[in-house]
């Protein structure tokens, strides 16, 4: 590694928030915004070492009470604002029959450690690594539970 | 900026104390200023261990005891850990990395990103060749996997360039390094990496 990184520290806002928005726009007009892509799995760290979409070398380094979400603003000044995009992950949706079958789809989830989002009647498995390894685990339950599996779509 | 905080899991006696040990002088070395939190299940023989060491001032050492798994500890629930590792960087303004060692578990063993901002999975050559290849979430999921005690290898009749190949092919390529704590050999290739990735100086 040659040169040292732009450090980022804090989130500065968030380019949703009205003046932000504002500003990131003309920025952008002029090519000053540069994009970090975290992907969702990524993003509940507080440090990592990342390429800007422009290959600037830059490492996040966030206080503990801080946290990377889409839209992050990490780093402004007049010719230059770094913005975080975190990719929604691909996503598997699980839909129990019945009760008793979303008992068993639930605890055995949860014993795998899945990440998953809860939905009315439904849950999302976010996918940190290939949809097969998923789908191979979920094979055996299919005795067990009455489920229907939704191939990955973006959330 | 706060302290790096970088975990270290692995099974049961895989050299996770070891790669401690053995990291230390070269942390000293380049002015990274260091404190330790070790797991174990229901003693603190670890800290102990480092704190007889005296490779940092004892109060730099701090033990939290799983009671069982522990990998609830680390990723589960990682309270016990989080307040240990605040209340380091209360006590040492100024500390650029916690490292944090889980107790022995299994090869699912993960670390929760709340907790840490990297983690390593050590694994040893006695365990089996194979190992990798069973593709464990730790082996999988890890940003560094070691593959320690490398000076065994032709008493434990593996074949250490295939198993780190296998190792890197499981992984998509993602940092694997063989070394022997003991003799302080790849620990260095460690240090760099940590740098590199977390450390940022
Ligand atoms: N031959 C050889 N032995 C090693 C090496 N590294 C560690 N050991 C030995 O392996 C044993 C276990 O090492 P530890 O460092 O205690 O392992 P650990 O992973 O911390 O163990 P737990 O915390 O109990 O899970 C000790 O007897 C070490 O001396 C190595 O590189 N080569
Ligand atoms: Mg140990």
């Amino acid at each position: 590694m040659t040169g040292e990184p732009l450090m980022l520290l804090s989130v500065l806002g968030h380019a949703g928030d009205r003046d932000w928005h504002d500003r990131l726009h003309a920025m952008e007009h002029l090519g000053q915004v540069e994009v970090l892509a975290i992907p969702e799995a990524e993003a509940a760290r507080k440090r990592m070492r990342v390429r800007s979409d422009r290959g600037r070398d830059c490492a996040i380094a966030l206080s503990r009470d801080q946290s990377l979400s889409d839209g992050a603003v990490l780093y402004c000044d007049d010719r230059l604002a770094i913005v975080a995009r975190v990719d929604g992950a691909a996503r598997l949706r699980l839909t129990p029959a019945s009760v008793d079958d979303a008992l068993r789809l639930g605890h055995w989830c949860g014993n795998l450690h899945w990440k998953v989002v809860f939905l009315p009647g439904a849950m999302q498995v976010v996918l940190e690594g290939p949809v097969q390894r998923y789908l191979d685990r979920l094979r055996d339950l299919h005795g067990l539970a009455d489920f229907t599996v939704e191939a990955p779509h973006d959330p | 900026m706060t302290a790096a905080r970088v975990g270290i899991g692995g099974p049961v006696g895989s050299g996770k104390t070891a790669l401690i040990e053995a990291i230390l002088p070269h942390l000293a070395a380049a002015g990274i200023d260091t404190a330790v939190i070790t797991n174990d299940l229901v003693t603190d023989e670890d800290a102990e261990r480092l704190r007889r060491g005296g490779q940092l001032p004892p109060e730099r050492v701090l033990a939290v005891q799983a009671g069982a798994c522990p990998h609830t500890v680390i990723r589960e629930d990682p309270t016990l850990n989080i307040a240990a590792a605040d209340r380091l960087e209360r006590d040492f303004p100024g500390l650029d990395l916690i490292l944090i060692e889980s107790g022995g578990d299994n090869l699912a063993s993960t670390f929760s990103p709340d907790l840490v901002d990297f983690w390593m999975f050590v694994i040893d050559v006695a365990g089996g060749d194979d190992i990798p290849r069973k593709k464990g979430p730790g082996i999988l999921q890890a940003d560094l996997l070691v593959v320690n005690k490398a000076d065994l290898a032709p008493h434990v009749g593996v074949d250490l360039p295939l198993m780190l190949d296998q190792a890197q092919a499981v992984r998509g390529g993602r940092p694997v390094i063989a070394t022997v704590c003991r003799r302080d050999q790849g620990v260095a290739g460690i240090l760099d990496l940590l740098r590199r990735e977390v450390l940022f100086r």
